[in-house]
Parts: structure tokens; sequence; C-alpha cells
């Protein structure tokens, strides 16, 4: 068996943390379970989903009883507050701070050019989404919890300061993009968390996307192992089962065993892909659970794997 | 019939949810199609490459300019296809497809100037949209050529499936904005976009104002063009011979997203061909029987117990598979099992025998 400790996950936890991974692997469930978690052991805790202007409906907003988070922290439990992250409301309090003037802010955002510029214009919204995300590192939080969406790589987010500092290398922006920066790079205060599953190609993604954050300099969390299949069996049992189900027709049969046996390679692998390297993080492991509304309160079951 | 599309159709547009197994469906209908057709090609744009290695190709296979890859004999083999079988498979780089569109579009000057601004080597991120858009663009030039009978499109991973049907508006919204005019004087002198002129300089600095100039002047002679596709692709699911076919597993969460989705797609008059519910847990197959005797009581009671959690993983999925049928009444449905002992070519060839 491994080394396994129960301790919280949220003793882990940095001040800010980005909870990333493809879509389908749990993500929103966890972020939502964390911030449940860490809130209850007595922090201030905010957790942040980025708008989609879909229209559609809130998969983590859902879990709260709501249909969408406001644009302000709202209070949704007690010490856990929600928020959604929009591109609109950045950019407006970002103007607001250069011009200092609300009348001055409301002018030039009325000033249909600026409109047509800051909607059309590539890259405008991200940075919308990042000036209202810094406002909220930068407000009086214990912890916050961003559950970073699905699509393609959350990269993205955390490259554009770079990206656009080449092309904006002065001036306020510049300003404003260097201190978002200085929260998410700095390994004190934050850390990205990779929720994956079992399975083989979500597994080398995730240790791919890892390897991104590495070269990028973002600081890792931890790797966290969503659904870890039901298993009663100790080690030996585990051998003579697998024994059993090579010879005979027990083979073809023992299908559940195989679940056990992916999720103990998929372990497997993840712990070998941190081995090879010195940097911190750990794998944290979550158990599949029968009812959805019974993983919100997983965060408590998470367990540590000591590498 | 999905069966029938698998004869008729040339595109199959692959559409779901995110981690719902978009890739291994598309694979899967691309498979069973290839023993009815001479020429079936699919088709990704997932930058993790799954497509690629659900065929057993390795990254290092991948071709610049995303010429398709056909598969050899031995793999159409272990896919149970006969080895005179025509299925190839290709991953979309956005990017090839705009380099492309620039190269038709511009002059080598112009293009060179175009693709040495930041905006346009980052666009691919920074323009939403586009991805899709380039999907269109790409399906439809193949289906021109001729050179495939059918066409399986695994879309790409998005925020909502949605998002794929609204890209043209999206690019077409983008293209048609002021936004092309704040950076392009054109003939009448146009008193507001000069205020703006000051205000975005000011505010961004002298290099992304020049670069954002150059970009959009010279983009400029590409919109026509874009502009002029987006508006055909609004037609395009309307074409008798393209199916969508959207997948989604029976978890809470996914299903009230593959539901949201046909709905958009009813709302917008896209016809679904079917819906495959992928991953669906079967019940356990194991009795105590099977492993004859030599095993202890405690043993043989965990194994009971694993095998009543599996069973109560088959039934819950089961009870979501109908109650989502009984509010959709009159669709075909298809189920795929979840499966975890087989390896990829085993899944697909099960796959596919069952669709034909």
């Amino acid at each position: 068996m491994d080394n396994v400790t129960s301790n919280s996950i949220i003793h882990d936890l940095k001040r800010i943390n980005l909870i990333s991974g493809k879509g389908g692997v749990g993500r929103t469930t966890l972020s939502a379970a964390m911030a449940r978690a860490s809130a209850a052991s007595g922090k201030k805790t905010l957790l942040l989903e980025i708008e989609d202007d879909s229209g559609w409906d809130s998969a983590l907003a859902r879990s709260f009883g709501r249909k969408h988070f406001q644009i302000e922290p709202e209070l949704l439990e007690k010490n856990l507050y929600g928020i959604s992250l929009s591109a609109t409301v950045g950019q407006e309090r970002f103007l607001q701070s250069f011009l200092k003037l609300k009348s001055l802010t409301d002018l030039v955002m009325g000033n249909q050019g600026v409109k047509w510029f800051l909607e059309g214009a590539p890259a405008f919204k991200e940075m919308g989404v990042f000036f209202h995300l810094l406002l909220q590192m930068r407000a009086d939080f214990d912890t916050l919890i961003l559950d970073l969406p699905a699509t393609g790589h959350f990269v993205g987010l955390a490259r554009l300061p770079d990206l656009l500092l080449k092309m904006i290398p002065f001036g306020p922006i510049a300003d404003r993009l260097r201190e978002g920066q200085k929260f998410l790079y700095d390994r004190a205060s934050s850390a990205v968390w990779i929720v994956t599953l079992p399975q083989p190609l979500p597994v080398s993604e995730a240790i791919e996307l890892r390897t991104v954050l590495q070269k990028e300099s973002l600081p890792f969390g931890g790797f966290i192992l969503n659904r870890a299949p039901f298993n009663p069996f100790t080690e030996q049992e585990e051998e003579l089962l697998e024994g059993l189900s090579r010879k005979s027709a027990a083979g073809k049969l023992l299908v559940d065993l195989e679940r056990i046996r992916r999720f103990r390679d998929s372990r497997n692998r993840l712990k070998e892909s941190m081995g090879s390297s010195t940097g911190t993080g750990s794998i944290w492991i979550a158990p599949e659970s029968l009812r959805p509304d019974q993983e919100l309160l997983m965060s408590r079951k998470l367990k540590r794997v000591e590498c | 019939m999905l069966r029938d599309a698998l004869y008729e159709k040339r595109c199959l547009m692959v559409c779901g949810g995110g981690g719902v197994g978009k890739t291994t469906v598309s694979a899967s209908l691309a498979v069973a199609a290839a023993h009815v057709r001479k020429r079936v090609l699919v088709v990704t744009i997932d930058p993790a490459k799954r497509l690629l290695q659900a065929f057993g190709f390795n990254d290092a296979l991948l071709q610049e300019g995303g010429a398709p890859l056909a598969l050899s004999g031995d793999v159409l083999t272990r896919l149970g296809l006969p080895e005179s079988a025509g299925l190839s498979v290709a991953i979309l780089n956005p990017k090839w497809v705009l380099d492309r569109i620039v190269a038709q579009s511009l002059t080598p000057g112009q293009g060179s100037k175009l693709k040495d601004t930041v905006i346009y080597r980052e666009m691919g991120q920074m323009v939403h949209g586009l991805q899709e858009y380039t999907a269109y663009e790409w399906v439809t030039r193949m289906l021109t050529d001729d050179e495939y009978d059918l066409i399986v499109l695994d879309t790409p991973p998005a925020f909502h499936a949605k998002e794929f049907f609204n890209a043209p508006a999206k690019i077409r919204n983008l293209m048609e904005s002021r936004v092309f005019q704040i950076f392009i004087p054109s003939g009448h002198s146009w008193i507001p976009s000069l205020l703006t002129f000051g205000w975005v300089e000011k505010l961004l600095g002298e290099r992304i104002y020049r670069e954002s100039k150059m970009f959009f002047e010279t983009f400029t002679g590409l919109r026509d063009r874009i502009i002029a596709r987006c508006g055909k692709l609004a037609e395009f699911f309307s074409q008798r011979e393209v199916a969508v076919v959207v997948v989604g597993t029976p978890e809470s969460t996914p299903v009230l997203e593959l539901e949201g989705l046909i709905g958009f797609l009813e709302e917008k008059r896209i016809p679904v061909e079917a819906v495959v519910m992928n991953q669906v847990e079967r019940a356990s197959e194991f009795t105590p029987e099977i492993l004859g005797s030599g095993i202890s009581e405690e043993l043989l009671a965990k194994l009971s117990e694993l095998k009543l959690h599996q069973d109560a993983k088959a039934d819950r999925a089961f009870e979501s598979i109908q109650r989502v049928k009984s509010r959709h009444p009159g669709r075909e449905w298809v189920e795929f099992p979840m499966v975890y002992s087989l390896d990829g070519f085993e899944i697909l060839k099960q796959n596919a025998a069952q669709m034909r």
C-alpha cells in the first residue's frame, strides 16, 4: 500500500489557487469542494470563475443554488464568497483607475469608438478579465480559488501578461500586467493545481501541462487524481486477483479490477513524472462517489500520496 | 438513422461538451463508415492530438500543412477493416489554414507585413471563434476538392459546445465591427474615430497602436472574403449532405450540457442526426463461480462489494439515460459502453460494429 496521509488539502493551498484541467475531469466540482473546505477552516475564501458569454447557467454557481455569480464578491455561505470575472467590468475599472474621475470614465466608455475597440480588438477581453482578477488578488481574501475554463490549456490566461507586454512594454497597462504577474509567479502566494482522471490520456495531458507550467515558471501546487475507484483490496489480494484474471475465463469478467489497475498505473505515472524533478508539489487522490452532491463534501476525503 | 448517414452523408460533425469522448466517437464513426465508403477522412483540431494516438500514430507523424495521413494495412486489420479500406486522419492547425487564406487573398508584400504583427502571430489565441472558423473553411475546401467521400469532424473543445455553431457569426461581427474603421483612415474623415486615436495611443502606448494599425490595415484585404464565407456557413448545416451528431455521457453535469445543446440546435433549426451516449457504465459480469475454489471468504465478500458498486453505477447510468430519452422522444440514441479492459483499437472496432 502507498503511504497515504489524510491531512487535508486545504493546508497545502496557497493564497491564490488556479484550478486547471480538461473538460469533464471534475474541475468545477473540486473547485467548489475546496472552496467550501477552505471557508469551513475559518479562512475568508473567494471562489472565482470567468464569465462566459454563451448565456448558459454556470455549473459552478449551480452548486451554490444560483444561476450565475455576480460581478462583485457575493456572500454564498459563511466565510465563502463567489464572483464571476468579467471583461467589461475589468476594462471599466481599469480605465477608472487610470482616469481617476468616474464621469470621465463614463465619457470614454460611452464613446462608440472605444466600445468598438474594446469589444473587437484581440486580447482586450482577456485583459479585462485579468484586471478584474488583479482587483480580487489585491483585496483582503485569505484564499482565492479560481476555476479556470476548460478551453484548451489555461496557460492562455497565465501567458497573457507576457504576450501583451511584448506589445505594450510601458505605461499604465504594463504596470498592472506586471503587478498581476508578481502575484501569479510568486511561489509563496500562488499555485496551479492540475485535476486529472485515472486514465492513460488524461494523465499524459496532465503531465504535459505540468511541463508547460515549468517552462513558464508558474508555481505548481500538485496533481489531483479525481474519481479514484472503490478499492477494498490489500496489495496481496490485488496480486492474487491479478494472477487469477490472467488465466482462465475469469480474466474477461474481472473488468472491475481493470479500473483499479488503471488507477494504480495512473498514480504511478504521475509519481514518476514528479520524481524526475526537484520541484515541490504533491499528488492528491479524490475518490469517485455515487452521487454528485456527495462530491461536494469530498474535499475532506482527499488523500495525499507520499512521493 | 445514423447508419444511413454513414452511407449517404458527406460530412458528419461530432459535437458535445468537454470530456465526453468526442474524439473516440468520431474515430468510431469513421471506422464504421470505412466499412461502406471508399475514402473516409476523420479530422480534429484537438491540440492534444488524441486522434492520432487513437489510431496509433505518434506525434512525429504530424505533418506540416495538415496533410491527411492514411492508416496502414496493419492498423486497418486491427480495426477490423479490410486492408483495402481507405481511412485517413488529419489534424487541423488553424494557423495553416489562415496562412493559406493570406497567401490567396493578399499580395506577398502585404502578407508578410501582416504576418510580422504580434497580433497575427498570436491570433489563434487572441481571436475568439477563429479555430472554429478555420475548421469550416477547411472542411468546405475538402468537400469541394472531392478527395473524400465522407469527412468526420471532431469539433474543438470549447467552453460550451454551442460556441462551435456561433463562431461564424462571432467572426463576422468582428470583421464588420467598426474597430477596423478606427484604424483605417477612410475617405470620409470621421471625428469620433479621431478622438479615439488619441485615447488609444495615450493609454496603450505607441507600439501597440502601430502594431494594431498595421494589422487592421493589412487584414482588411481578407475581410470581404471572410465575411462572405461566414454568410455561407449559416447555410452549411442545412445542406442535405451534412449531419450533426451530438455526444454526451450519462453523468449529471454532462447531461445538462447535452440537453442544452440539443435545445440550442433545435432552436437554430440545425437537424441532429443522432445522439451518442458515451462512457455508459455496464453492470458487473462477475460471479464467484468463475474463480473456482481456493478463494477466501473474506476476498469473496470484497469482490461482491466491488460488484455491488459497479452495479449501482450501471443502474444510475441507465436511469439517467431513460430520463433524458423520455424528455426527447423520437430521437435516435446510440450507446457506447465505458470500457477499461480493451486497447484503443478494440474499443473503436466494437463501437463501430455496434453502428453497422
